[in-house]
């Protein structure tokens, strides 16, 4: 079918607004609108044409059992492991993964300041978390110097989780912070 | 932070992009009338709140698909949540009650003098009120209730074919009228 004759595409456009088409009409005339940008401009005329409507329509908030169900079907293909994840699971992580770059952000600027201490500092950290002692920097090698890897527990109820926020700071005075969300279970 | 205030077209952007608090963002945006919307079609609360949960998730798939040439994202919202509501429609076998009743429930839609009314809606409600009652009250059963052409036509007592062409002429003059 030629879907760029203007009246037929006008015509499948409006039947597409209005809702006239079959299911099955309907999903490829979906996947062809991906691609086909007049046509989306048609279909977006009369969605707008007859919009009004739907700003007459009374709202009314939805249960929250709506939001959990949605949370819990798009945590299934979002992440290979959802069936632990609990309500509300992904904004306490990020959350506190926000906090987590804060601490190493404060940290990681306090030694920009000052960075004699660096080295030393960098060896502390390492020892605490058993990390290997970082690589001294050297005019040969001005390699990133990592300098902490925090693990912040994050008690849940049922059992801690855990993030990981690195710091590197490398020999050139460049800063990056990466935070690892908790691994799956 | 994503919030209630970040703009849609932001929140789809990054809902694209797998962001689960800009897609819980536009969830609590959109969602009370985007409800509403499901109410209106689906009749029966627990059918609406599959639907409106049937949307969302599609919505998350779909994301990546938005493009402002689709219209703004409240009304690509929309049409996600009306399609899914009509889908369930099919599915089953009596008619939602509010539906039985349309010309005082249309009638209420496009009444003169209510006061919430915008200026497009005020423009839409002049156009539709310049067609033939029956074509507009096709119209109407087939964008406000998911209605079939074959229940339209029954529900009019006409024929299916002219359910069809008079559908078309209805929304050929609306266009014009709309001056769009």
């Amino acid at each position: 079918m030629k879907y760029d004759q203007p009246e037929l595409g006008e015509r499948l456009a409006a039947a597409y607004a209005l809702g006239l088409m079959p299911a099955r009409a309907r999903r490829r005339f979906d996947r062809l609108l991906v691609r086909d940008a007049t046509l989306a401009a048609r279909v977006a005329g009369w969605t707008e044409r007859l919009a009004p409507l739907d700003e007459m329509t009374a709202s009314e908030t939805p249960p929250t059992k709506v939001w959990r169900a949605i949370e819990r079907r798009i945590g299934t293909t979002a992440t290979p492991a959802p069936a632990r994840r609990r309500r509300g699971g992904f904004f306490s992580w990020r959350g506190f993964a926000m906090a987590a770059i804060a601490v190493s952000a404060a940290i990681a600027i306090w030694i920009a300041h000052d960075p004699a201490p660096l080295q030393k500092l960098a060896g502390e950290i390492a020892e605490k978390v058993q990390l290997p002692r970082p690589a001294a920097p050297s005019a040969h090698n001005p390699a990133d110097v990592g300098l902490s890897v925090m693990k912040l527990g994050v008690s849940e109820r049922e059992r801690p989780r855990w993030l990981r926020a690195a710091l590197l700071l490398t020999a050139n005075g460049t800063l990056s912070v990466t935070v690892e969300p908790p691994p799956a279970h | 932070m994503a919030d209630k205030s970040s703009p849609l077209p932001e929140l789809v952007r990054r809902t694209a992009a797998g962001d689960k608090i800009a897609f819980s963002a536009l969830y609590q945006a959109t969602s009370a009338k985007l409800f509403g919307v499901a109410l209106r079609i689906s009749g029966r609360r627990e059918i609406a709140e599959e639907v409106l949960q049937e949307a969302f998730v599609a919505v998350w798939g779909r994301a990546k698909d938005y493009d402002p040439v689709r219209g703004s994202v409240m009304t690509w919202l929309v049409t996600i949540v009306r399609h899914c509501a009509i889908d369930q429609l099919r599915h089953q076998q009596s008619r939602p009650e509010g539906h039985s009743a349309p010309e005082e429930l249309l009638s209420s839609f496009i009444a003169i003098g209510r006061t919430d009314m915008g200026a497009e809606m005020r423009a839409l409600q002049r156009c539709l009120d310049e067609l033939d009652p029956q074509p507009r009250q096709a119209v109407l059963l087939a964008y406000l209730y998911g209605l079939t052409r074959d229940e339209i036509a029954a529900r009019l007592a006409v024929p299916v074919g002219t359910v069809k062409s008079s559908l078309w002429r209805s929304l050929e003059r609306l266009q014009r009228c709309l001056g769009s």
